[in-house]
């Protein structure tokens, strides 16, 4: 941190301003760059150091993180924190939108047991629904179980995947698998939802 | 330095990894995952208010639900987040695990968040078929007989997973008081013990990464 | 508060270098900067180490002479008013950031707060039926409306007495009955039967009173039972 002095500051009030710093249990040292002088704040506590800014010999305070921003980033808060804060209240504006626009509707009357049709299932099961319908339904034991053994597949990934560093030949053929497994899954969702009656 | 309390110290800890430095982020990508967070807030929050309003017996359910719509102020909004929210939350979820797959940051350390991550999504779908069932009209009454049938035919444990899932031997007030448990209490907190394991061990390797 | 140093006329800069930079490094940066018509100084803190110059050049001429290698970031020391101007700045975004997040909180508080509060028409038990209609009667009005698939009238018949019976007629439970304002009756449009306000038979062929329902007023609401 650097506490910028007036120009043609005299030494002496520039001294004292060092000890105002030193009363406050920080140390700084007088740096003079011709008609210039700053007070480099040499240890302590950054904070205290900004009460400074109400004296009237000083110009203004600086901070001096340095390379080291760059290098390791900026700090959470209030960087990130901020841009998170604002990223959710866009998110947030969204889904108003959304809610805003495309309203829920009451449901039905209770009781009534419709027929399941195909707008019963909801979008996200359709992937699962695809399934059951393209197995064969007897054994009853089959369209759960290969159900069953892909939520397995997808979920033990990291063991069946043994490829190190992102050596993008190595791990074509996991990505490859990966990339047919999601097709699978778009087009029994695209069966389920737009199949034939 | 520690605190001379364990509060303190848990203070000044989250302090210093609030203050503390991130590494620069990679450009582009959209900040899935943390969205996803944030949609488990908005969830959670629309959700404890809806349960202001909502009954969950079945003559009651869906005339609670139409009360809410019509006569309190805002509900029809608070409905409409919550549901957006679900839909916004599958979508974000399976894009994160998507992002994830492609950039092959499942691999070594990273295999626990992968697998909390999809069971996570699991939850959600979960999460959000209970919530389908809640309204309890003709719609949900179709749909839960529909699971309870495909459940029974998983091999071994279906029939009794069925029988636990409807509460019963038929459809009625215990699948709807189950749903509605399962809905309101017993996955969020699952799945909020999921998500701050999530966030430990994401923790755990910056944390191992700055030393 | 860094500017672009290639654009500020500002004729004195600091460089900010990690502190790692030994004081043997400073000393000869110093020299090299003084050789060339720079006023030097420099300084060794915890976190980083800095040189302060002025001279008649630009950044460029600085940077040119601190090594390569070497990871510093330069800025200029701006003049007091500039400095003031920075700062007047930054509080109107900061002004501008917090009257925006109080906006935005007060935009969510406010609906929140009308959800929470209590509708007037709370909700009874399942079993009773709201009817919006009904509530904006007039005396001597009806509405009529229906209750899980049947027909059913409801009559203001005084400022805080309201009536729901059976709007199929009991002689013949196809025609749905008519109210007559002036007269205060149920008229059917088949066979003449009529009924009084309360249900009982005004006028033949019917000889069955109409079936009552019961209503309940709850704070300004008209609630008609569902059962029988």
């Amino acid at each position: 941190m650097i506490v910028v002095l007036a120009r043609g500051t005299e030494s002496g009030e520039a001294e004292a301003v060092l000890e105002r710093l030193r009363a406050d249990g920080l140390e700084g040292r007088l740096v003079r760059a011709g008609s210039r002088s700053l007070i480099h704040v040499l240890r302590g506590p950054s904070r205290r150091a900004r009460r400074l800014s109400s004296d009237a010999r000083v110009v203004a305070i600086v901070p001096t993180s340095g390379p080291r921003v760059r290098r390791e980033g900026r700090r959470f808060y209030p960087y990130h924190a901020l841009r998170m804060g604002a990223g959710g209240l866009v998110l947030l504006g969204l889904l108003v939108g959304l809610a805003g626009f495309f309203p829920p509707l009451a449901g039905s009357e209770p009781g009534a047991l419709a027929a399941p049709s195909r707008a019963l299932w909801p979008w996200y099961l359709a992937p699962l629904r695809g399934l059951y319908e393209l197995l064969p339904a007897d054994p009853a034991w089959l369209a759960p179980g290969a159900a069953l053994f892909l939520f397995g597949l997808v979920l033990v990934l990291p063991v069946l995947d043994r490829t190190r560093g992102q050596d993008g030949r190595a791990r074509a053929p996991v990505l490859a698998a990966g990339l047919l497994l999601l097709g699978a899954f778009a087009a029994l969702g695209a069966l389920a939802l737009g199949g034939s009656s | 330095m520690s605190g001379t309390t364990r509060e303190e110290g848990l203070l000044r800890a989250l302090g210093r990894a609030l203050r503390a430095p991130v590494p620069p982020e990679r450009k582009g990508w959209f900040a899935f995952g943390w969205s996803c967070l944030a949609l488990l807030l908005v969830l959670g929050t629309t959700g404890a208010l809806l349960s202001i309003y909502y009954l969950p017996a079945p003559g009651a359910a869906s005339e609670s639900v139409r009360f809410l719509m019509r006569e309190v102020a805002w509900g029809w909004l608070v409905r409409g987040l919550h549901r957006w929210g679900s839909t916004l939350l599958l979508v974000f979820a399976t894009l994160q695990l998507l992002r994830v797959f492609l950039a092959g940051r499942y691999r070594g350390g990273r295999a626990g968040n992968w697998v909390l991550g999809v069971l996570l999504l699991l939850l959600s779908v979960g999460l959000a078929f209970t919530g389908e069932l809640l309204a309890w009209d003709a719609r949900s009454s179709a749909l839960a007989a529909a699971a309870l049938s495909g459940t029974e035919s998983i091999p071994i444990v279906g029939p009794a997973l069925a029988h636990w899932m409807r509460g019963g031997a038929e459809i009625g007030t215990a699948t709807l008081a189950r749903a509605h448990a399962a809905h309101a209490l017993i996955l969020p907190w699952l799945a909020f013990l999921l998500l701050a394991l999530n966030l430990w061990l994401l923790a755990r390797r910056r944390a191992r990464r700055e030393a | 508060m860094r500017a672009d140093p290639g654009e500020v006329a500002a004729s004195a800069w600091i460089a900010v270098l990690p502190r790692e930079a030994s004081e043997e490094l400073l000393a000869r940066l110093g020299e090299d900067l003084r050789q060339r018509g720079w006023a030097a100084d420099a300084s060794r803190g915890e976190e980083q180490a800095i040189l302060a110059v002025e001279g008649p050049r630009d950044a460029a001429a600085l940077r040119a002479v601190l090594p390569g290698d070497l990871e510093a970031d330069v800025f200029p020391l701006l003049e007091a008013a500039e400095y003031r101007r920075l700062r007047q700045r930054r509080r109107f975004l900061s002004a501008l950031v917090a009257g925006l997040s109080l906006l935005i909180a007060v935009g969510l508080a406010w609906p929140l707060v009308g959800f929470l509060e209590p509708p007037p028409r709370t909700i009874l038990a399942p079993d009773w039926m709201h009817v919006p209609a009904a509530d904006r009667l007039q005396v001597g009005e009806a509405v009529r409306t229906q209750v899980r698939g049947k027909s059913i009238w409801v009559v203001r018949l005084a400022a805080a007495r309201w009536h729901a019976l059976s709007a199929a007629c009991t002689y013949f439970d196809e025609c749905l009955l008519e109210w007559d304002r002036e007269r205060r009756e149920f008229l059917c449009p088949c066979h003449g039967c009529a009924f009084d306000a309360h249900g009982n038979v005004v006028h033949a062929p019917a000889s069955i009173p109409l079936v009552a329902r019961e209503v309940e007023l709850r704070e300004g609401a008209v609630f008609v039972r569902r059962a029988l």
